[in-house]
């Protein structure tokens, strides 16, 4: 369904944000796109949608060419592409979402928004309120349908965003970072109904995140992209057992640290009262890890760092490196 | 075509619920309009008693020349309002969303931007001012000059429509056409206010085959008044108006398709 083949954006001003990528992803398929901010996940999904023109390469969505230059816009009845954002810039009072591809108009309340997306992509009355009654209660947003968008938190608007790209049942369904700064209630209920639809087969869905273990319920395979270059084509499991990268957990202590016993740790250091600690999270579970030194000295506080997708990313390269090395000594 | 229509209302309806949020500020926000252009107009009727006429126009003559431009303009910012604010759209990433949809790209900004109440402020002003003038400037209506009136307002709404439709193509290669749309649209606009034989030979060049404001209120209003100045030009000219607004957003149009190729998505990626 989409077939990219050697493509390579350069931007004018000479940055080139997706480099020589090739890529397939069939029907019905759920991809997570993962890449720390600036890998060139947006420009992928913007090529993908034809708002940008490909400096080399061939890309093909629903069998054609996604840029269409001077016809421009889709015609009715062609399989729809539906885009959320939900990069949001925020100045510590108010927020936006990013670069305008927001399905909802901010001063209309969420009603007349819905009724509005209705007409513009001529939903049948009996389909829009069959929809409606189906996302509605899913995604816990009946009471707020007379609220206006600007109204809403964030979490509740990033839900009425999925709502308004549900109703009109896009082939493709692209979330860029749909989970960004929204509250845990929300973003299990937009969880929810993206596994309903990533079960259900029917619709391409392409999320992308800067995190991991976000999509990792949801998604069938994960891509990483670093530099504009795919470092990771494969499933979650693969990616998690292979690359997934070392938690880390600090612990200050009120006098001196316990002593850690026999857990598998990785690295292990005591800087005065702090102890930090870098295990794998699938050989040492972090629940048992800080069980276990809660109850055997006396902590004043403490910290879990996840690792990142640049921890990812530097951790495969240095696996890489390694399979290079060995190579090169098989040669010799 | 009732597809069209019934896309038409569903804006309509939003836009209008939108700014009925706030009553009193849809209100006042009317007022101001009309207040801020009506008091441009008493200025200058004003300054006008001091010398009764302007090349022979007398005030009410004068009022006639106006109303025209304040009723296309009433129209115009019913449909053209997202393309003369067309490089924001392309600045903030609204056009992609546009190009996402199953609707052609045009129909949705002409469609989706209309300012009813700055609308009204202006339409109503144009009328007031049409109203008053016509009455007085001795005009005997037929049914052929009702017509000529109607197709020559339709033809100054699209004159004013396609010169946006042609900044908006622009927008595709340079992001910031604010000061040609000052320049060109804004600065023309009052020239226009004016008869066209008070200016040089250069100014009336750019109204009548640059910016064609000429088209829009001098030369219609001419078909109506006869006044002694059409002299100056090819008598023609009055009864081409009405075709001038469709050729010209033919020309503007054409233009659009082809820039349309170039545009790219605003972004760092």
């Amino acid at each position: 369904m989409i077939v990219i083949k050697n493509v390579t954006k350069t931007f004018p001003g000479g940055i080139t944000a997706v480099h020589d990528i090739s890529l397939h992803i069939a029907k019905g398929e759920t991809v997570g796109l993962i890449g720390a901010n600036g890998a060139g996940k947006t420009t992928l999904i913007k090529l993908i949608c034809g708002l940008y023109l490909p400096t080399d390469g061939y890309i093909r969505v629903f069998r054609e060419n996604p840029f269409r230059g001077k016809n421009f816009g889709r015609k009715a009845g062609e399989n729809l592409i539906g885009l959320v954002t939900g990069q949001v810039i925020t100045d510590g009072y108010n927020y936006h979402f990013g670069h305008g591809s927001a399905l909802l108009q901010e001063d209309l309340t969420l009603a007349l928004n819905l009724q509005l997306i209705k007409s513009i992509y001529r939903i049948p009355k009996e389909a829009y309120r069959q929809r409606l009654a189906a996302l509605l209660p899913k995604l816990g947003l009946q009471e707020q349908m007379h609220y206006r968008v600007h109204q809403l938190s964030l979490g509740q608007r990033m839900k009425a965003e999925v709502a308004a790209v549900l109703l009109f049942q896009p082939a493709l369904l692209i979330l860029d970072e749909p989970f960004i700064g929204i509250d845990v209630a929300a973003r299990e209920k937009i969880r929810d109904i993206l596994q309903e639809i990533a079960r259900e087969k029917e619709t391409t869905v392409i999320l992308t995140t800067h995190n991991v273990e976000e999509l990792e319920r949801i998604c069938d395979r994960a891509i990483l992209i670093d530099h504009g270059q795919i470092v990771y084509n494969g499933s979650f499991d693969r990616l998690k057992k292979s690359h997934i990268g070392l938690n880390r957990m600090q612990m200050i202590f009120e006098g001196m640290p316990p002593d850690l016993q026999d857990f598998p740790i990785k690295h292990c250091c005591i800087e005065n009262n702090m102890l930090t600690l870098d295990y794998d999270s699938s050989i040492v579970s972090s629940k048992d890890l800080a069980n276990y030194l809660l109850s055997h000295g006396k902590a004043v506080d403490i910290f879990i760092q996840k690792p990142t997708v640049e921890d990812i990313i530097k951790e495969m390269y240095k696996e890489d490196h390694h399979a290079d090395n060995a190579n090169s000594e098989k040669h010799h | 075509m009732r597809d069209i229509l019934s896309l038409f209302f569903a804006y309509a309806k939003s836009g209008l619920k939108s700014r009925f949020q706030y009553k009193l500020d849809a209100i006042v926000a009317t007022f101001a309009v009309f207040l801020r252009e009506a008091g441009g107009i008493i200025a200058m009727y004003l300054a006008l008693l001091k010398f009764d006429t302007i090349n022979n126009w007398n005030i009410d003559e004068l009022l006639f020349l106006f109303s025209l431009i304040f009723i296309t303009y009433g129209i115009f910012i019913v449909f053209f309002m997202a393309l003369r604010d067309f490089s924001d759209w392309i600045r903030h990433g609204d056009f992609d969303r546009v190009m996402l949809r199953p609707r052609g790209l045009l129909t949705q900004l002409v469609l989706c931007g209309a300012d009813w109440l700055a609308a009204l402020g202006h339409g109503t002003l144009g009328i007031v001012l049409f109203v008053i003038s016509a009455s007085r400037v001795g005009i005997q209506w037929n049914p052929a000059m009702a017509v000529y009136y109607i197709i020559a307002v339709i033809s100054g709404v699209l004159i004013q429509g396609a010169i946006f439709l042609f900044f908006s193509s622009i927008s595709f290669y340079v992001v910031e056409t604010g000061s040609l749309k000052e320049i060109f649209y804004w600065n023309m606009r009052k020239f226009a206010i004016y008869p066209l034989s008070i200016y040089n030979r250069f100014i009336q060049s750019i109204l009548i085959f640059v910016v064609p404001f000429a088209f829009v209120n001098y030369f219609p209003a001419q078909f109506f008044l006869r006044k002694a100045d059409m002299a100056a030009y090819p008598e023609w000219l009055m009864y081409i108006s009405p075709v001038v607004g469709v050729t010209l957003y033919l020309l503007a149009y054409s233009f659009w398709r082809f820039s349309l190729r170039f545009y790219k998505s605003t972004g760092n990626g």
